[in-house]
């Protein structure tokens, strides 16, 4: 457990036309949301970059979009998907890569926190985005390492997990039971369900999520004359979702639970012996209470087992001054972005190597053999080798073992062995 | 026991050049593979400030590097800064590393020409016979020990006369043996003399030679004789062969590989 007295912790939900930031510190142990003063939603700005035209100038936020309305300025959208991309962008007839434009907003983002926070330095950062795939979070990653926010600094989650955050920083008897969160936004309705399970002394917590976009649609929401049909249809769906269900709070967010929100049998319905919380920005706090817990830890039992995390761990058998030891490489319950790792080994006469995948709900260890015998036969305890584990998705594991030989005295086969887990 | 032992300690990019061995090492697990296996060979002066610095900046083990800074202030003899090493890496096991100090403990219980020939002999059998030769004539140059007797010094120049002869230096070797057996009046002294003059300027026994080096040259032409079912000496032929048969590429081929594997053992010879 970290015992640092002055810290400062950013929370950035990185959305594909608004982003917001929140930060924590010191003194603000709850997380504040940075007013950006939009004209819509004071805690949002919009996702978009501009170059002033003839000038190596960037703005970020509305200042971008002040300046293109000005025709000073050309502006750049859809930051997301170009980084993802890794396309060059020509912008003012000047060819940009995506990172570049990235780099721009994250930083505006941050400088916006610190501004806000009276803080000049940034002990930690957690980004949450809505689509969570490895193209678009290596190029975050790599944005903000050239903004000067190292990889042990940053954190990165899903929506899922900036969900769980959030709700399981209020008081326990908010979460005691389910939780729900509808998010109706423009892609339509998603209910979300976290729930917790206790497993062997841990308390695993698990998001379920339902999408409702065809039926539920924002077209729905927009057609203004649809009101009652829209209530009746959340009202009957949340009594199907609450069903036999023991639930202590409910969360809405999104545009459609922006405003004066008039939808009465809904609303009637789940504030009936439930608390009942509106606001748009529990993603944004969301990701920072998991940077806050980045830097002074969460309860060692809580296991996150939602979407993004690894429900199985990952063991090795070593031998430890002669004695069987188990190598924990991989703990249940972390993101399987970040959860990469490298180790190096002196073979002693083994034969494989040897993996334990241990399902946090499952005393049973089911085994993996990585037989080391495409490798050259040398003396004892000289051959190296290096073991990685890489993640794809938070089920799928790739293995790879290198021959690294031993120096100078026995020289690397530079042969190596591929193995993929399915967890 | 069998296993995969965890390497607790870095990997460096930059190596640790061992000049002894002429071997450069990466990790502390090469550290301690080289010191087991070449204990003989090495002596407190491995232990420098160099080694110190590498193993607390290249290998990041601030400890370890604390650790010899103190015994090396304090000079402390080989079997601890060995052991303090082999113990503090997770690589030998207990049993392997008593079995070391036991060895070492009697190193340290040699006198200075003892552990020297000690060292020269393990460089000999190694083949590294340029350094075997500087040790064996630190023994003989260097301060004499009365403690050792004739026999002793005869064997040093003896083993130095292998040495020579392992260079082909055969006029240096034969003064070697006759030096050593005019000391441990060895009969294989003198017969590595003979086998030695022989081979230096061709000469062969005469009727007029003495019944010992008569022997001598008997058992010298016996193992001629007998050369040619030496591997060596049969690639050789086997090379040969290839040219009488007209197959010019592959006998130049086989000749380059030999001469070159030639040149490789003498250079490790003269290291």
């Amino acid at each position: 457990m970290n015992t640092k007295e002055y810290f400062f912790c950013v929370g950035i939900d990185l959305g594909s036309e608004y982003s917001q930031v929140s930060y924590c510190d010191y003194q603000n142990k709850e997380p504040v949301s940075v007013d950006f003063e939009g004209q819509t939603w004071r805690y949002r700005t919009p996702t978009v970059v501009s170059k002033t035209i003839g000038r190596e100038e960037w703005f970020a936020g509305d200042e971008a979009l002040h300046g293109a309305k000005l025709g000073e300025a050309v502006p750049v959208d859809n930051l997301l998907k170009k980084a993802a991309d890794k396309k060059p962008v020509t912008v003012d007839d000047t060819s940009v890569m995506p990172i570049k434009l990235l780099e721009v907003y994250l930083d505006y983002l941050l400088q916006s926190a610190k501004s806000a926070g009276g803080s000049e330095s940034v002990d930690r950062v957690c980004v949450t985005v809505e689509d969570y795939n490895i193209s678009v979070l290596n190029v975050i990653v790599k944005a903000m390492e050239n903004i000067g926010i190292s990889r042990d600094k940053l954190e990165t989650s899903s929506r899922d997990e900036s969900f769980i955050y959030y709700a399981v920083s209020q008081k326990e008897e908010l979460w005691k039971n389910d939780v729900f969160l509808f998010d109706y936004d423009k892609a339509g309705l998603a209910v979300k369900r976290m729930y917790t399970a206790n497993e062997r002394g841990n308390r695993i917590i698990m998001v379920h999520t339902d999408s409702f976009y065809d039926e539920l649609s924002y077209q729905v929401w927009e057609n203004k004359l649809s009101a009652e049909y829209l209530d009746d249809k959340l009202y009957q769906l949340a009594m199907r979702l609450f069903d036999r269900k023991n639930i202590s709070s409910v969360y809405l967010t999104g545009v459609v639970f922006a405003d004066d929100i008039n939808l009465p049998s809904f609303i009637n319905y789940i504030c009936d012996r439930r608390r009942v919380f509106a606001g748009n920005n529990l993603y944004c706090k969301g990701a920072c209470y998991q940077a806050y817990a980045g830097v002074f830890g969460m309860p060692r039992d809580m296991i996150l087992a939602c979407r993004e995390r690894i429900t199985t761990g990952i063991e090795m058998k070593i031998s430890d001054r002669g004695r069987d030891k188990i190598l924990r490489m991989v703990r249940p319950g972390v993101n399987w972005f970040g959860a990469d790792c490298e180790y190096d080994f002196i073979v002693d006469n083994a034969e494989a190597v040897e993996l334990f995948l241990s399902p946090i709900d499952s005393r049973e260890k089911q085994l993996v053999r990585v037989p080391l015998t495409d490798f050259p036969e040398r003396p004892g305890k000289t051959t190296r080798i290096t073991v990685s584990l890489s993640f794809t998705s938070d089920s799928r594991c790739h293995v790879m073992v290198k021959d690294r030989g031993f120096g100078e005295f026995y020289a690397s086969s530079g042969r190596v062995i591929n193995e993929e887990l399915l967890l | 026991m069998a296993g995969l032992i965890l390497c607790r300690s870095r990997y460096a990019d930059r190596p640790y050049y061992i000049s002894n061995m002429s071997v450069n090492i990466y990790s502390l697990e090469e550290l301690c593979y080289y010191l087991y296996n070449n204990i003989y060979l090495i002596g407190t002066d491995l232990f420098d400030e160099g080694l110190v610095d590498y193993i607390e900046r290249e290998l990041g083990e601030k400890e370890l590097a604390g650790q010899l800074e103190f015994l090396i202030s304090e000079n402390a003899g080989l079997s601890e800064l060995v052991m303090t090493v082999l113990r503090y890496v997770d690589y030998y096991s207990e049993e392997e590393i008593s079995g070391l100090s036991a060895t070492i403990d009697e190193l340290d219980t040699q006198n200075v020409s003892e552990r020297l020939k000690a060292r020269a002999d393990n460089f000999l059998s190694n083949k590294r016979y340029s350094s075997a030769i500087h040790n064996y004539e630190t023994i003989i140059y260097g301060r004499k020990d009365t403690g050792q007797g004739d026999d002793f010094y005869g064997n040093v120049w003896h083993n130095m006369g292998v040495a020579y002869a392992g260079m082909f230096d055969f006029y240096e070797a034969k003064q070697c043996f006759e030096r050593a057996y005019a000391l441990n009046a060895n009969d294989e002294s003198a017969k590595a003399a003979v086998a030695a003059g022989c081979l230096d300027d061709g000469r062969c026994a005469g009727e007029d030679e003495d019944e010992q080096v008569y022997v001598a040259y008997r058992e010298i032409e016996t193992l001629m004789d007998h050369a040619p079912e030496e591997p060596a000496y049969r690639r050789v032929k086997n090379a040969f062969e290839l040219k009488e048969q007209g197959r010019a590429d592959e006998y130049c081929a086989a000749i380059d590989d030999i001469i070159n594997n030639w040149k490789t053992e003498y250079r490790n010879y003269i290291k």
